[in-house]
């Protein structure tokens, strides 16, 4: 019990206030005390790093293994990773695709920005079909509320984009008043409501580290409740 | 030896928004940082009159006596609230600032460098930024501040340490001497400066003396990397594969050698900085307009004042910040001991919360796995705490309704802290078999490759339950709609509030900030747990009423035209 509670919860506790206080102690050991958590931050994040590895190796050995449905995918993960690995330890290759003279790049480097980035910008484009289908479930005026939001999106979209000056102009005689409606409604109800969210999470951040310090609270050290 | 150095007067710490400090303590905190001002470290000395330093120009308007601040108040203290790194120096606002008059404070580091001429010279424009006003942190809201002007000096920056050379032959046999590196290391580094040395004169044309300057014509200038390049290229033509392999690894030992000594290098200067700056220093204060320079002086002679910089222990600026987070810890702490005494405390209802047990039972009714998502966040951040203490009872209950889980990761350490709680989760339920390490894994580190992988999982085996919990960035949206579209319950939360809109959007119930930190202790229902729930809802009525309060101050303080500047610096979230 004292190997697995008490030590640990004393460290959270020692260490927890030393970082508390190290945000209101200006003095180079105050910045040291960082410096050095900093380190073993980053030596432990080393070590778990081939926890990781190992965790999704295994995941993916045992599915094709298995023969579990998608194990095709699996070996995409190591070919992927055996391959980038490959190249790396290869050194200063050149690709083998790359057709230019100038700003040539390793095997590595050409595989991580000709294959990796591309294929994160394409997930990431997906994004703004979702955004259509999700804004077109959330603006359906159903009750009142819902209307209010779909007025307020309309306006804010519509301020944001150059034609509204134009119409503005031809409505109302000045082109900046809907720019300006949009403006008014993410500059103040918007920013009040998304303050008053961020003071909650600021309370309740408070809230669960004094209960992580104080010992009470001890789920993520996986003794239950 | 005399240097100018023109001294960037920093700008005012940026305004906070947030009105943590708008309660009602914050008046009786007012008190506290009007008198808040730095104790002076320095040795000041007295002056009376200020008389002309130097020769004016016929063309300039001519500085007077008017122009030269009052000798009495220009003074030299520690900087407060920092870490040893600068001296203030002080003095009274003249009376006359004529256009294009510049202040100058002349630093050395003892009396007598000053009639050597060893000192070094930062320059200050007189712009309101100076003003001791505009930094009540360090001197508070008296009106007296008003009148004050303040420069920071940090001697680092004037008396500079002097840079390490080169990596020359000399100085490798400096470094082994000390210790640095090893005689081995020494012998392979002095082999590899002989190379680079040799290669040297080879790219310059034999018959161009090393000191003679000439217009080199642009083509030339141009092929001049070029030739370099070819001249490399014909030395190592003549090495066998082999040697250039060799030679190849040599030098890239030596560009680590180099890196780490340069790493040193670094390090060493920073000591030597802080070194500089404890010293003690003696200052004189002069204005300059043009050419002319008047020092400010008594009986003929420049006033000199001394200071020094010293580390400090408290950052007086964040007070307010302390106060407050220890006044609402004090109200977390109160409630936890009422609690434990009353049981049965009534705490709100919390719908996310409320759902998590029924979405779990119908993924066990529908025989479809429950996928918890963790967020982006680092197991040192606060939400990915939250999650996993969500997840321990996520487990716990999965366990129980021999259901099955799969809980999705991106960082390693909170891959392994998931694996932990998921299995203590399962021994708890009385069915240790029922984990399995492989449902709780690293999926990718990087944030679009676990969207994908995330995704995929989700259409192949259709979840009956999700939980997305923790920081999310661009993928909040990808992951829920995704899994929207596989017709599972979805329990989002989140305290990245540009994300949330996505959630609530797309999610059948979503933990709205704070609501993600109270989701263990509301699903715990432990008493003490509990307590900590009332205390934060107190401390958010608190928080409330003290901004009602300010509100209506503030209105009529502008209204009257009251000075309510010490009231906005109790707002303010200094720094310093």
């Amino acid at each position: 019990m004292i190997l697995k509670r008490t030590i640990p919860l004393l460290i959270v506790f020692g260490i927890g206030v030393l970082a508390f206080m190290q945000d209101y102690v200006p003095h180079p050991w105050s910045t040291a005390f960082r410096d050095e958590m900093t380190t073993w931050t980053m030596v432990i994040g080393g070590f778990a790093m081939f926890l990781g590895l190992y965790s999704l190796s295994h995941m993916h050995i045992t599915k094709i293994r298995r023969k579990m449905p998608g194990w095709g995918y699996s070996i995409f993960v190591f070919i992927g990773a055996v391959g980038m690995i490959a190249v790396y330890i290869l050194g200063d290759t050149i690709g083998p695709l790359y057709a230019g003279t100038a700003n040539k790049k390793s095997l590595f480097d050409w595989g991580y920005e000709y294959i990796l980035v591309p294929c994160s910008a394409t997930v990431f484009s997906i994004l703004a079909f979702f955004m259509a289908s999700a804004a077109f479930r959330t603006f359906r005026a159903r009750n009142l509320a819902a209307g209010l939001l779909l007025a307020a999106a309309i306006i804010v979209m519509f301020g944001r984009v150059p034609v509204s000056e134009n119409v503005s102009l031809r409505l109302f005689g000045d082109g900046m008043v809907i720019p300006n409606l949009s403006k008014a409604i993410m500059d103040y109800p918007n920013l009040a409501a998304k303050r008053g969210i961020m003071l909650g999470i600021a309370l309740g951040m408070i809230s669960q580290s004094m209960r992580i310090l104080l010992g009470i609270e001890r789920s993520y050290m996986g003794g239950g409740d | 030896m005399r240097e100018s150095h023109t001294v960037t007067v920093r700008p005012l710490t940026t305004w906070a928004a947030v009105a943590l400090a708008a309660t009602p303590f914050a008046f009786a905190l007012a008190l506290a940082f009007e008198f808040a001002c730095p104790a002076g470290a320095a040795e000041t000395n007295p002056a009376t009159i200020a008389e002309p330093a130097t020769s004016q120009a016929a063309t300039q308007p001519a500085l007077t006596a008017s122009c030269v601040p009052d000798p009495a108040s220009f003074r030299a203290m520690d900087r407060p609230s920092d870490n040893g790194s600068g001296i203030l120096v002080v003095w009274a606002k003249p009376a006359e600032e004529p256009n294009g008059v510049m202040y100058v404070v002349q630093v050395a580091r003892t009396k007598e460098d000053f009639k050597t001429g060893n000192f070094k010279t930062a320059e200050v424009s007189p712009s309101p930024k100076i003003l001791a006003s505009t930094k009540p942190n360090y001197f508070g809201y008296s009106d007296e501040a008003e009148k004050l002007c303040y420069t920071v000096i940090t001697p680092a920056e004037l008396f500079e340490p002097a840079e390490p050379g080169p990596l020359t032959e000399r100085r490798l046999r400096e470094l082994a001497d000390q210790g640095v590196i090893t005689p081995e290391q020494l012998a392979r580094a002095l082999a590899v400066v002989a190379v680079l040395a040799k290669e040297k004169p080879a790219t310059q044309p034999a018959t161009v003396p090393a000191t003679r300057t000439v217009a080199v014509p642009a083509t030339r200038t141009a092929a001049a990397p070029a030739m370099k390049a070819a001249s490399a290229a014909a030395q190592q033509a003549k090495l066998t594969p082999d040697q250039q392999a060799a030679l190849k690894a040599e030098r890239k030992w030596f560009d680590k050698i180099e890196a780490y000594l340069a790493k040193r290098d670094a390090e060493d200067i920073e000591a030597r900085k802080r070194e500089i700056n404890a010293e003690q220093y003696f200052f004189r204060l002069g204005v300059k307009l043009g050419d002319q320079t008047l020092l400010v002086a008594r009986d003929g002679e420049p006033v000199v004042v001394q200071g020094a910089a010293e580390p400090n222990l408290f950052k007086w600026g964040k007070l307010n910040n302390l106060v407050l987070s220890l006044i609402f810890c004090a109200i977390v702490v109160t409630f936890i001991e009422i609690a434990k005494r009353k049981p049965g405390m009534f705490i709100r209802k919390i719908a996310g919360l409320e759902a998590i047990n029924e979405a779990i039972g119908r993924s066990t009714e529908m025989d479809r796995p429950v996928y918890f998502i963790h967020g982006s966040g680092l197991v040192s951040d606060l939400s990915a705490i939250a999650s996993l203490n969500i997840l321990s009872h996520i487990a716990y209950r999965t366990a129980e309704h021999d259901s099955r889980i799969h809980v999705m990761n991106q960082d390693p350490i909170v891959t392994a802290v998931s694996q932990e709680v998921v299995q203590q989760a399962c021994t708890r339920a009385g069915r240790p078999d029922a984990y399995n390490p492989d449902d709780v894994s690293l999926v990718a580190y990087e944030q679009f490759a676990f969207v994908a992988a995330v995704s995929g999982m989700m259409v192949r085996r259709q979840p009956g339950a999700i939980f997305i919990l923790g920081y999310f960035g661009a993928e909040s949206l990808l992951l829920a709609e995704t899994g929207s579209s596989t017709g599972a319950i979805q329990v989002a939360g989140t305290d990245a509030y540009t994300q949330l809109p996505f959630f609530i959007t797309t999610c059948d119930y979503t933990l709205m900030g704070e609501e993600l930190y109270a989701a263990s202790a509301y699903l715990a229902r432990e008493p003490r747990l509990l307590g900590s729930l009332r205390g934060q809802d107190v401390g958010k009525a608190f928080i409330m009423i003290a901004l009602l309060i300010g509100t209506i101050v503030l209105t009529v303080a502008v209204a009257r035209g009251w000075d309510v500047a010490w009231l906005r610096g109790l707002l303010k979230a200094g720094n310093g």
